[in-house]
């Protein structure tokens, strides 16, 4: 069942001269997990935008074609609602959290307030959340002295807390240092397990291999690639567009261009070990 | 529009911290002026009077905690935010030379509210700030009447603040990015063109 | 996970000391009450007794150190200062003493000095005890309550916690400068030049942060139009801390209606 469906979408941000998206096609399904990459000004964080409804409600400028939004079209849906139901963390995790709520719990637990949720079930949510997100031993600590990883682990629960059915993730490890995007990695494959649909535009393309269904990539405002994982990923023509691909995937292929063809070409390191341990077997 | 005024909410607090920030800059560089009202002239100026005022007022409020007699002179503050946002509207901070002459119209108005707020509050007669050390030579030497000596120091004082301030805001609303502006109310009035 | 801390926000918050744990519209009430009270009745021996009633509040609840910090810094300010300052400005003519032979010190100037300098103390004590036993979370929640909009709330919480951060940024920002050759030492000339490249990044980089902030607020429902839950509560209020409330304001109504009998009756 499609949650998002976009169709011959062509958009124009107000006083911009070139379109950020153009003649964009595709159809998100329930339940998968979607990875978004290309080169910087592609229009990713545009189409996040859409999705989310921010364009056209906040960011305005021309928008043409069809978005349907959990089958709504994007300019029927009332912005602030929409919001609510689809999850968004972004990259920089110092404007993600209120400021305002002096323990992590309670800010967890801002949005379920605001909700107008009963306040057993608010502590219910919020202490699961935070055994998910193995974020228990921060729930005193005061937001504002936190980390930029931590904000980032305290930010998606918040978000989670919320029960959105789509979760929209835009680079949420750019800004940390290698023990917070561990920590964000952890908590994207807990997420995963959980069965939302979830788009997550990242550079880090080890990432979109270990983790992603399908994965999409766009280049100067269209979409040029869209498919699975293994296929994408595995596929050098995706350097000339300005993506990366794992290492391993370049060695495969490098393997094929030396008549070495492995069985298939991996996209992860456990794909890799895998295949040789095959190899080892002849 | 909605979206626009929620920008300008998110903007209030901002404002608040500027005008703190901005006297304790002026602290730390030792300047003999007060800079607390920057934040509230940015915020007038590109959102528009009520935000202005908002910020001004809370401001205020918020000074009051350690200088309870603050509280009195909010309507000062709430009349900057008014201002700027007139003046904005108006284009005047399109121009150098126009901006600064504006912090006369700044200073004329605070000094003279001012003094008739200090003039209520101790009593007719005047207070302990800087601005009563010069209103009372005025007094004495001059033979001016107490409220004149309070008034003329009070602008004169109010005039070297607003000059400042008034040229960092002047820097700052032209330095704004182009798409942010897109979404305040005046902020149109400051967009440049791309070359 | 800290079960206690959990549980703390089944129950009301409780407070250690019975006035703190006053609602805060209560106290603001009662202080500014009798603040107001000090700036009506302008009389020296009525302000200083109400000065000398909060010090001894303070101490009582426990607020002794942080009250007389604050309070201090205003008996020097409003009281020292306007006392000698109002010397000069007040002619009398029953000179009392000499002081070092600097100005003399008349009874008229002496009284009218000691009468508005007990009147600004007795109001900003007031208002100093209020802030000191009140949290402003607290606050905002008892206006909530009201039906005041969370959005206030988070407008006036917000600007506490964007404060201490802007004052964060701009200590980077200045000492950033200083490694480029920014001047903050020397000639006024020098430190005015100054100002303005520190405080522009800061400003403009505060700004930039604020449309993310607004879209990850949208994220957590600020802009739901629904009735509004709290995780955190305070108890109702009781019955005796509205009997306090409104004796004060009696005694309050009482005062200005005696000191309004006396300047226009006793005439």
């Amino acid at each position: 069942m499609p949650i998002i469906e976009l169709k011959n979408i062509n958009y124009k941000y107000p006083l911009a001269r070139q379109y950020a998206l153009q003649d964009v096609n595709c159809t998100l399904e329930k339940g998968k997990f979607y990875g978004l990459i290309g080169e910087n000004g592609g229009g990713k964080t545009t189409l996040c935008n859409l999705i989310r409804g921010l364009v056209p409600h906040f960011y305005n400028g021309k928008l043409e074609g069809e978005a349907l939004v959990f089958g709504k079209d994007i300019r029927d849906h009332d912005a602030d609602e929409l919001a609510v139901k689809i999850g968004y963390v972004f990259q920089n995790p110092f404007n993600q959290l209120s400021g305002i709520k002096e323990t992590v719990f309670e800010e967890i637990a801002m949005g379920l307030e605001n909700l107008g949720v009963e306040k057993e079930e608010i502590i219910q949510k919020v202490i699961h959340v935070c055994k998910l997100l193995k974020i228990e031993d921060l729930i005193e600590r005061n937001p504002n002295e936190l980390s930029g990883g931590q904000r980032q682990r305290v930010a998606f629960a918040s978000i989670i807390a919320m029960d959105n059915d789509l979760l929209v993730i835009d680079e949420p490890t750019s800004q940390l240092d290698p023990q917070g995007t561990e920590d964000v990695f952890e908590i994207i494959k807990t997420i995963k397990e959980s069965g939302k649909t979830i788009l997550l535009v990242e550079h880090k393309i080890d990432l979109i291999a270990e983790y992603c269904d399908e994965v999409l990539v766009m280049e100067k405002g269209h979409i040029v690639y869209f498919g699975e994982t293994a296929n994408i990923l595995s596929d050098t023509a995706l350097l000339a567009k300005g993506a990366e691909i794992p290492q391993v995937a370049i060695w495969g292929n490098e393997m094929k261009e030396i008549q070495r063809p492995l069985q298939y070409i991996p996209i992860t390191v456990s794909q890799t070990v895998e295949l040789i341990r095959k190899m080892g077997g002849n | 529009m909605k979206k626009m005024d929620k920008l300008a909410l998110f903007l209030i607090p901002i404002g608040v911290a500027v005008n703190f920030v901005g006297a304790q800059l002026a602290m730390l560089l030792k300047l003999p002026i007060y800079l607390d009202a920057i934040g509230t002239i940015v915020v007038g100026a590109l959102c528009g009077g009520v935000p202005g005022a908002i910020v001004g007022v809370i401001s205020n409020t918020i000074n009051s905690i350690t200088y309870p007699t603050y509280m009195w002179y909010g309507i000062i503050s709430l009349i900057y935010g008014l201002l700027a946002a007139f003046l904005s509207r108006k284009k005047i901070f399109t121009s150098f030379g126009k901006t600064v002459l504006s912090a006369l119209i700044f200073a004329i108005i605070g000094g003279v509210m001012n003094s008739i707020i200090t003039w209520i509050l101790f009593g007719f007669d005047f207070a302990t700030d800087v601005t009563a050390m010069f209103a009372l030579p005025l007094h004495n030497v001059l033979g001016l009447s107490k409220f004149t000596a309070e008034m003329i120091a009070a602008i004169i004082m109010d005039v070297a603040d607003k000059l400042i301030s008034v040229i960092a805001m002047f820097f700052v609303l032209r330095s704004m990015p182009n798409r942010f502006l897109t979404k305040l109310k005046y902020g149109e009035v400051y967009i440049k063109e791309e070359e | 996970m800290n079960q206690e801390f959990i549980d703390s926000f089944r129950h009301y918050q409780e407070y250690d000391n019975w006035f703190i744990g006053f609602n805060p519209l209560s106290k603001l009430n009662i202080l500014f009450a009798f603040g107001l009270s000090a700036m009506f009745i302008k009389e020296w021996k009525y302000g200083f007794a109400l000065c000398l009633m909060y010090c001894i509040f303070a101490i009582l609840i426990g607020k002794a150190k942080p009250f007389f910090k604050s309070f201090s810094v205003l008996v020097l300010l409003f009281g020292v200062f306007t006392l000698i300052l109002r010397q000069f400005s007040v002619h009398g003519t029953t000179v009392l003493f000499s002081f070092f032979g600097l100005f003399d010190v008349t009874e008229e100037a002496l009284i009218n000095g000691l009468d508005m300098a007990s009147s600004l103390l007795g109001f900003s004590g007031a208002i100093i005890l209020f802030f000191i036993t009140t949290q402003m979370r607290d606050l905002m929640y008892s206006l909530e309550k009201r039906g005041v909009s969370h959005t206030v709330s988070y407008i006036i919480l917000a600007s506490f916690q964007t404060m201490k951060d802007l004052k964060k940024n701009m200590e980077t920002i200045m000492e950033s400068q200083k490694a480029r050759g920014i001047e903050t030492e020397g000639g006024i000339v020098i430190r005015v030049k100054a100002f303005f490249p520190i405080l522009g990044p800061l400003i403009l980089g505060a700004i930039s942060g604020t449309e993310e902030k607004s879209i990850a607020m949208d994220a957590r429902a600020f802009s739901a139009k629904c009735q509004h839950t709290f995780l955190r509560e305070l108890k109702p209020v009781p019955v005796y801390e509205k009997i306090i409330v409104l004796l004060v304001n009696l005694f309050f109504a009482a005062s200005v209606g005696f000191k309004i009998y006396t300047i226009f009756i006793l005439k």
